[in-house]
């Protein structure tokens, strides 16, 4: 017995650093695309949080997944007299939100949040988006104890990467990030531009919507943060093209569960599915204009508050 | 639990040390392979675990009745009474449903709300049922003496590795290892690991990969041309073997770690020659169940012909219920009877029971061939397994059939194309060069560094390529 676990404990730290070595040396090749995505891939998340230091104070924050990088059109906002940045990333769920605003809230010194919860997001396990996270922006304790918290294979493989990407090639500061990825373009500002609408009509399965616990506590983590600074915050939902929107059974149930949590604001516009959406999740350049506008009617009909507590407020 | 769970991670090693540690107490051993084995089972919903307890006590206690009897009539009827109770138990949570489904279709326009009971189906219960009437039926043949060590007992039935999904054992061969004190054997515990190793990879890297692809095809089969319908469908023989005899190699192997012996399941099936040999080497534990307490019990392939018929349905169409409650399974049986019988009722059934290509590396042309049409007709029955309803495998085939050539396969599902292709020829490899071993990942180099490297890379495969979201095993349904 005692030599056989002599030797599997020896075996042990063998197999670690061959796993190590191998999975830099493909990671290196491009073999390993499955396990771990490479930095400046769709969402422009590296480009995104290289831009963010160039912005400190801004009237309002953007949070959320592609729904948001892909819909709050700063520039829009600029003109209406609006300073704002866009921090939403690829299928952001609220565990990943959580580590961005550890890190940027303070600079960013936000008036308001507006903070996007989709119901695909919030029963996301998160993995897509942390994957994203720690290819993209600077390993951090946080980083890594996200990473650690979801118990994903994918997200340890990137994380190892990472560590070996960041920490010994410093590959990350000397990356640079096209402005162009597929059909997206990074504008400086935190949104996303897209040209083309490929809108095809699909159907989806009847589905009842649930929301994971792990979100759920990170949302409130999020909202605690924001309590704690005494910054006014708005969830969002943006709607979907009709056909997913009413494959969802149970939306009402999820309109509950997010007005729980404070502000929340989920309006039907009169849209079209092929002349507003890109997908069926995502608005296109119509939708995107006719969405501001309304958000901006919504935000000039809900001024923020004024607090005693808040410094920030006038 | 699931053996790819981080769960099973944490289990397995304090299991392991806290078993040989007990070494030289027997029945505290044995007590703590029940304990580990009910919270290994109890860990998916502990309130099955009265049912698990149920149907050993009722094994127990009729095997020490039929060691009592020695009235042949009065044991004919302990025999049966206990059949009859574990069946029913099987039959109300496993079919019962879909009869009244079935009934309710053919009698009451398809009303059948009142009649269903919507029964959550236990994990694995087929296999220990079947584990458990083993016992009794060989007591009842006097092929074993009935168990009075009532711990021992419930060990063989409930022995976690392979309580969920078998390789369903015999009471016979697993009962004595229980009775006796095991003592740790190094070249057996890292045979177990490495088949574990095996197992884990056929599992987590081929078969969850294929399904990915083939539950999006299989989902809307009228999207797709025939060619990615036939890809489909030869990548869920894949899958359906990697998850299946993954398990049973994860569960052969673990055993291994705790000095337990279980019997083989599969034996490279997809190397088979005929139809016949392809049974015997697939789901052996099963089949050789069917032909030993079913099949002979009936008369075999001895009698008229046909009962011969008749006998070969029965055991193909059983076979088939005892998957899942669905007429596709029972089409599945009635599939394979029928490739059956030609070879049966011609004498040919047992012309392949060697080693494929023994002695060679390469199989010869017609052995080749053989293997290729033993092949696609397993591809061909298993789009009945997989599919949903009769209708939709009806729909599968044609529309596979008729769009064959309408273009080349699509791959539009998450998968890693080369990953998956470098998946199915490290199986075949593997597979081939181990043909006649103990198990597919036997035969290892003498040097240390290649032997690890091979581990190591292995591992590598698995923590890399894996299908990150815990799949369950597709025989646990059944």
């Amino acid at each position: 017995m005692k030599p056989f676990l002599r030797r599997l404990l020896l075996f042990l730290p063998v197999a670690l650093v061959g796993y190590v070595l191998l999975l830099c040396l493909f990671g290196d090749l491009g073999w390993v695309r499955t396990a771990v995505t490479r930095m400046g891939e769709e969402g422009h998340l590296n480009s995104r949080v290289k831009d963010i230091r160039h912005y400190h104070n801004v009237d309002i924050l953007f949070l959320g997944s592609s729904h948001c990088y892909r819909t709050f059109d700063t520039r829009f906002f600029a003109a209406h007299g609006y300073t704002s940045f866009n921090l939403g990333s690829s299928n952001q769920t609220p565990v990943q939100t959580y580590v961005l605003l550890s890190r940027y809230l303070d600079s960013l010194n936000p008036k308001q949040v507006i903070f996007e919860v989709h119901p695909d997001i919030m029963r996301n396990d998160g993995v897509e988006s942390a994957v994203n996270l720690l290819c993209n922006t600077p390993l951090t304790p946080q980083a890594t104890r996200m990473a650690f918290s979801l118990h994903n294979m994918k997200v340890f493989n990137t994380w190892l990467y990472a560590v070996y990407s960041q920490k010994v090639c410093h590959r990350l500061e000397r990356f640079h990030e096209d402005t162009l990825i597929r059909a997206y373009r990074y504008i400086p500002g935190g949104f996303c531009e897209v040209d083309t609408n490929e809108f095809v009509r699909k159907r989806y399965p009847p589905t009842t919507l649930t929301i994971a616990p792990r979100q759920l506590r990170a949302l409130r983590q999020c909202i605690q943060l924001f309590r704690d600074r005494h910054i006014p915050y708005t969830l969002v939902e943006i709607q979907d093209a009709y056909q997913l929107r009413r494959s969802f059974t149970n939306h009402p149930w999820f309109e509950q569960q997010m007005s729980a949590l404070g502000p929340y604001h989920y309006q039907i516009l009169p849209m079209v599915d092929t002349v507003h959406f890109f997908n069926s999740n995502h608005l296109d350049k119509p939708g995107i204009q006719l969405y501001n506008q309304h958000l901006l009617a919504y935000l000039d009909a809900h001024p923020i508050t004024p607090s005693p507590q808040n410094p920030k407020e006038p | 639990m699931l053996f790819n769970s981080i769960e099973f991670i944490i289990f397995l090693p304090i299991t392991f040390l806290i078993y040989w540690l007990l070494r030289r107490q027997l029945r505290w051993q044995n007590a703590f392979v029940v304990a580990a084995s009910y919270l290994f089972y109890g860990w998916w919903d502990w309130r099955f675990l009265l049912l698990i307890a149920f149907t050993s006590l009722c094994s127990y206690f009729s095997g020490l009745l039929l060691g009592r009897q020695t009235h042949p009539a009065r044991r004919r009827w302990v025999l049966w009474g206990n059949i009859l109770i574990n069946l029913l138990i099987l039959c109300l949570f496993k079919y019962y449903d879909f009869f009244a489904q079935s009934f309710a279709d053919a009698f009451l326009h398809g009303r059948a709300d009142r009649l269903l009971l919507h029964l959550v189906l236990p994990v694995g219960i087929s296999f220990y049922t079947f584990q458990a009437l083993s016992y009794s039926i060989d007591v009842y043949r006097r092929s074993l003496p009935p168990s009075r060590n009532l711990v021992a007992f419930l060990a063989y039935v409930s022995f976690f590795p392979q309580l969920v999904a078998g390789p369903i054992e015999r009471a016979t061969s697993l009962l004595p290892q229980f009775q006796q004190p095991r003592r740790f054997s190094r070249p057996l515990a890292v045979d177990g690991l490495r088949q574990m190793l095996w197992g884990f990879f056929k599992k987590m890297v081929l078969a969850d990969s294929c399904a990915l692809y083939v539950d999006q095809i299989f989902a809307h089969p009228d999207w797709y041309n025939g060619a990615t319908l036939l890809l489909a469908a030869v990548l869920f023989t894949l899958q359906i073997y990697g998850d299946f005899s993954g398990y049973s190699d994860i569960a052969i192997g673990c055993a291994k770690l705790f000095g337990i012996r279980l019997r083989r399941n599969f034996d490279l099936p997809y190397f088979s020659r005929d139809i016949a040999e392809f049974w015997r080497r697939w789901h052996i534990s099963l089949t050789t169940w069917f032909r030993d307490y079913i099949y002979i019990p009936l008369g075999g392939s001895r009698v008229s012909r046909p009962r011969v018929v008749l006998n070969t349905f029965v055991i193909f169409l059983v076979s088939g219920l005892w998957h899942g409650a669905n007429w596709t399974f029972l089409a599945w049986g009635a599939y394979h009877a029928l490739l059956f019988l030609p070879l049966i009722l011609l004498g040919r059934n047992r012309r392949h029971t060697d080693v494929v290509a023994a002695g060679r590396p390469l199989p010869s042309l017609r052995e080749l061939g053989q293997m290729l049409l033993t092949f696609f007709l397993a591809v061909m029955g298993w789009v009945l397994f997989r599919a949903d309803s009769i209708r939709q495998a009806i729909d599968y085939y044609r529309h596979m059939f008729s769009h064959l050539f309408n273009g080349a396969p699509m791959v539009t599902a998450p998968i890693d194309a080369w990953v998956l292709g470098l998946s199915v020829l490290i199986l075949l490899l593997v597979e081939w060069s181990n043909r006649g071993q103990e198990h597919e990942f036997s035969r290892q180099p003498r040097s240390l560094i290649l032997r690890w490297g091979r581990y190591v890379l292995l591992l590598f495969m698995i923590g890399a390529y894996m299908v990150t979201n815990e799949m369950p095993f597709i025989y646990f349904q059944f």
